[in-house]
C-alpha cells in the first residue's frame, strides 16, 4: 500500500474514532453490562428469589381468568407465557390488548407457580435501563421511539467495522505491535500502545461484536426501509414476505389447548420442556401455539415447534423459524452478541473484552487529542485540545460512574412502580452530566480521571453490604436455595470495584514533569508526518 | 415552496460532494446506494423472496461498510462519489420502475 493510501486510511480511522469515539465508548461500556442482563433482574427482584417450585399450580385457569377480565368489545392480539425458571421462578403472562377503538395496551401479569397468587408488578428497573440503554439508548418516543435508537446502536457497529477494518491496514507491523508496551516512554506512546495492544488482541472478538451488533441494530432500521421501497410501502407485506405477519383470527370461538400440557410438553429431538409459548389468536378456531425451548445448538436463542391452539396438531414453523440456512446465520446473531452460548465465564470474559474495547476506544481518543494538542500538527490552541481532552474523559467517565449509581436508585427507590425507569434514567443522566461537569471544570485531567476512578470503585464495593441490608438476604442463605446469580453479581461487583481501586491508585495525579519538558520540545520542533501507524 | 427546498437541498449535496467528495460519499452516498441497490437486488433476484430478503439483511451492513471503505481506498476522489452516485440513481430507476413482489 502506497504512502497517500496509507494516509488516507490511517485518517478515515482517526476522523471515525473522534467524531464517533465518545457514543462508540458508550455502546460498548453499556453493551458489557447489558450481557448479565438475566443476573442484574435476580439481584433487584427478591421476587426472583423465590425457589421453583417442585410441584406446581394449574396455570390455564389462572391465564383464562386474567383473559375474562378486559373488556368486552376488544380482543387478544397476542399472548405469551413464561414457565418457571431458575431465573424467573414464577408464572409469567404478557398479553397485548387491542380495545374496542383500535388501540394496543402492553399488559403483564405474574403468579406464584406454587400458590398461584398474584406477584406484585415490579416495574422496569436496573436491569432494563441496563440493556434498552445499550440496545436502543432509550430513545424517546418523542424523537422517532425506540427504533430509531437502535438504527442508531446499528449505526455504531458500522462505524466500529469501518475503525477495524482501516485500524488493521494502518498498521503494518501488527504482530510486533502486539506484544509493546513502552512503560518508560511519554504518557502519548504508552496510550498508543495500550490502544494498539486492546486492538490488536480483541481483533476476532471486536469484529463479531462490530457486526452482530451492525446487523441487530440496523435491521431495525434498514430492512424496513428497504422493505417499504421494494413493497411500495405496504409494510404489512413486509411482514407477510418474510412469514412474520399475524393472520386475523377466524371469529370462531373455541377451547384453548391446555397452557399446563403444553408446559409438560417435550421437545422432539432434545427432551426439553417449554420456557415460552406464544399465543396468537387466543380464543379462537385458529389459534396457533408457538412453544420456544432451550436450543439443543448453543448458537441459537431458541428452538421451536409450533402447534394448533385448540387440537394440538403440530404445525410447519414459518418465518424466521423456519429452517434454511439464512435463518441459521441469523439466529446466531444475539447468542454471539450478548454470549448466551456459554455460562457466567463466558459472560465475564466478554465483559472483560466489551471493556477492552470500550478503553481501546476512549485511548485512541485520548492520543489524537494529545497528538494535535503537543505537536504542530494541531490547528487548534493548547487550550481547545486541553478541553477537548477534558470533555472527552468526563462524558467517557460520566458512564462508568452512573451506572453504579443508578443500583443504588434502584435499591432504594421507593416511588410508583411505573415510575421506576424513569428515576433510574433521571439519576443515569444527572450522574453523567454532573461527572462532566466536573471534569470541565478541573484542568488536571489526570488527577479528575483518577477520583473518578476510585469514586466508581467505592460506589461498587460499597454496593453487596448494602444490597444485603435492605433485601434483608444474605447471599450464603440464597446459595442454599439454588440461587446463584444475586451472589455472583455481588462477588463480580465486589471484585470489579476493588479493580477499580487498585488501578486507580496507580494513576497518576498530574503530567510528569518529563511530559511537560518533551510537550514543550515537541511544540517548539515540528513533528514531521511519517508512517501514520507510528504516530 | 416545496420545489425551492427541493433545488437548495439538492445544490446543498452537489456543492458538499464537490467540496468533500470523500466525506460525502463515506457519510451519504454510501447509505443511498447500500438502500437503494440492495432493494433492486431484491426486487431482481429470482430466487425466493424470504430468503433473499434474510440473505440481503446480513449483507447490509457489509455492504455499507464496503462502500465506506472504498471511498478512503481509491486514489480519485470523485470516483466513489460518483459511482456510488450512479448506483444510487440506478437502484431508484429500478424500485421505481419493477412492479413490487406482492400479488406478482
Amino acid at each position: 500500500m502506497n504512502r497517500d493510501r496509507r494516509v488516507r486510511i490511517y485518517d478515515a480511522h482517526s476522523w471515525t474514532g473522534i467524531s464517533l469515539g465518545i457514543f462508540l465508548f458508550v455502546v460498548c461500556f453499556t453493551g458489557s453490562l447489558a450481557l448479565f442482563d438475566h443476573e442484574i433482574q435476580s439481584w433487584e427482584d427478591p421476587a426472583r428469589r423465590l425457589a421453583v417450585p417442585a410441584q406446581t399450580i394449574d396455570l390455564h385457569p389462572l391465564v383464562e381468568d386474567w383473559v375474562d377480565t378486559m373488556p368486552a368489545g376488544g380482543e387478544v392480539a397476542f399472548l405469551g407465557v413464561y414457565y418457571p425458571t431458575k431465573f424467573e421462578p414464577y408464572f409469567h403472562s404478557i398479553m397485548n390488548f387491542r380495545s374496542a377503538d383500535g388501540d394496543v395496551e402492553q399488559l403483564s401479569r405474574k403468579w406464584n407457580a406454587a400458590t398461584g397468587e398474584p406477584l406484585p408488578d415490579r416495574g422496569d428497573g436496573l436491569s432494563t435501563w441496563l440493556l434498552d440503554f445499550h440496545r436502543d439508548l432509550m430513545w424517546p418516543d418523542a424523537l422517532g421511539g425506540r427504533q430509531i435508537g437502535r438504527g442508531l446502536v446499528g449505526i455504531a457497529g458500522v462505524i466500529m467495522l469501518l475503525s477495524i477494518v482501516t485500524g488493521v491496514l494502518t498498521h503494518r507491523k501488527i504482530l510486533k505491535e502486539a506484544f509493546v508496551f513502552r512503560r518508560k516512554k511519554s504518557v502519548r506512546v504508552k496510550w498508543k500502545d495500550a490502544h494498539n495492544f486492546l486492538g490488536i488482541w480483541s481483533l476476532p472478538f471486536s469484529t463479531v461484536i462490530a457486526f452482530t451488533g451492525a446487523w441487530l441494530g440496523i435491521v431495525a432500521l434498514l430492512l424496513p426501509i428497504t422493505g417499504l421501497l421494494v413493497f411500495k410501502g405496504d409494510v404489512e407485506a413486509v411482514a407477510a414476505a418474510v412469514g412474520e405477519g399475524a393472520n386475523a383470527p377466524a371469529g370462531i370461538v373455541a377451547p384453548m389447548l391446555n397452557l399446563d400440557d403444553v408446559g409438560r410438553r417435550q421437545h422432539s429431538q432434545s427432551g426439553e420442556l417449554p420456557l415460552f409459548v406464544s399465543i396468537q389468536n387466543w380464543g379462537y378456531s385458529d389459534a396457533t401455539y408457538t412453544l420456544q425451548y432451550k436450543p439443543d445448538t448453543e448458537l441459537m436463542y431458541y428452538e421451536a415447534e409450533r402447534l394448533h391452539g385448540v387440537t394440538g396438531e403440530p404445525l410447519p414453523l414459518t418465518g424466521v423459524l423456519e429452517p434454511s440456512a439464512a435463518t441459521r446465520v441469523i439466529a446466531a446473531m444475539s447468542p454471539l452478541h450478548y454470549a448466551t452460548y456459554g455460562g457466567f465465564i463466558l459472560k465475564l470474559l466478554y465483559f472483560a473484552l466489551g471493556i477492552g474495547m470500550a478503553s481501546m476506544v476512549a485511548l485512541g481518543n485520548m492520543v489524537w487529542i494529545e497528538r494535535r494538542a503537543n505537536s504542530s500538527e494541531g490547528r487548534q490552541s493548547q487550550a481547545f485540545y486541553a478541553r477537548l481532552s477534558r470533555f472527552t474523559a468526563g462524558a467517557c467517565l460520566g458512564v462508568v460512574v452512573a451506572s453504579p449509581a443508578i443500583f443504588y436508585v434502584d435499591l432504594f427507590y421507593s416511588g410508583d412502580e411505573a415510575n421506576r425507569i424513569y428515576a433510574i434514567g433521571q439519576a443515569y443522566f444527572a450522574v453523567w452530566a454532573l461527572v462532566l461537569t466536573v471534569s470541565l471544570a478541573v484542568r488536571n485531567t489526570y488527577s479528575v480521571v483518577r477520583r473518578l476512578l476510585q469514586l466508581t470503585g467505592l460506589l461498587l464495593v460499597g454496593l453487596p453490604p448494602v444490597s444485603w441490608a435492605l433485601m434483608e438476604q444474605m447471599p450464603w442463605a440464597l446459595l442454599r436455595n439454588g440461587h446463584a446469580a444475586a451472589p455472583s453479581v455481588d462477588g463480580f461487583i465486589f471484585v470489579l470495584g476493588t479493580i477499580c481501586l487498585l488501578v486507580s491508585s496507580r494513576l497518576p495525579k498530574g503530567r510528569s514533569l518529563r511530559d511537560t519538558e518533551r510537550r514543550s520540545r515537541s511544540t517548539a520542533v515540528s513533528d514531521p508526518v511519517g508512517n501514520p501507524a507510528a504516530l | 415552496m416545496k420545489w425551492a427546498i427541493i433545488a437548495i437541498v439538492f445544490l446543498g449535496l452537489a456543492v458538499a460532494t464537490w467540496r468533500r467528495p470523500r466525506l460525502t460519499s463515506t457519510i451519504l452516498w454510501s447509505l443511498t446506494a447500500t438502500v437503494f441497490s440492495t432493494s433492486a437486488l431484491i426486487l431482481m433476484m429470482p430466487t425466493d423472496l424470504k430468503q433473499t430478503l434474510l440473505w440481503v439483511s446480513v449483507a447490509i451492513p457489509l455492504i455499507w461498510l464496503g462502500c465506506m471503505f472504498w471511498s478512503h481506498w481509491d486514489r480519485r476522489p470523485y470516483r466513489p462519489a460518483l459511482s456510488l452516485l450512479t448506483v444510487t440513481i440506478i437502484g431508484v430507476v429500478l424500485v421505481v420502475q419493477l412492479p413490487s413482489p406482492v400479488g406478482a
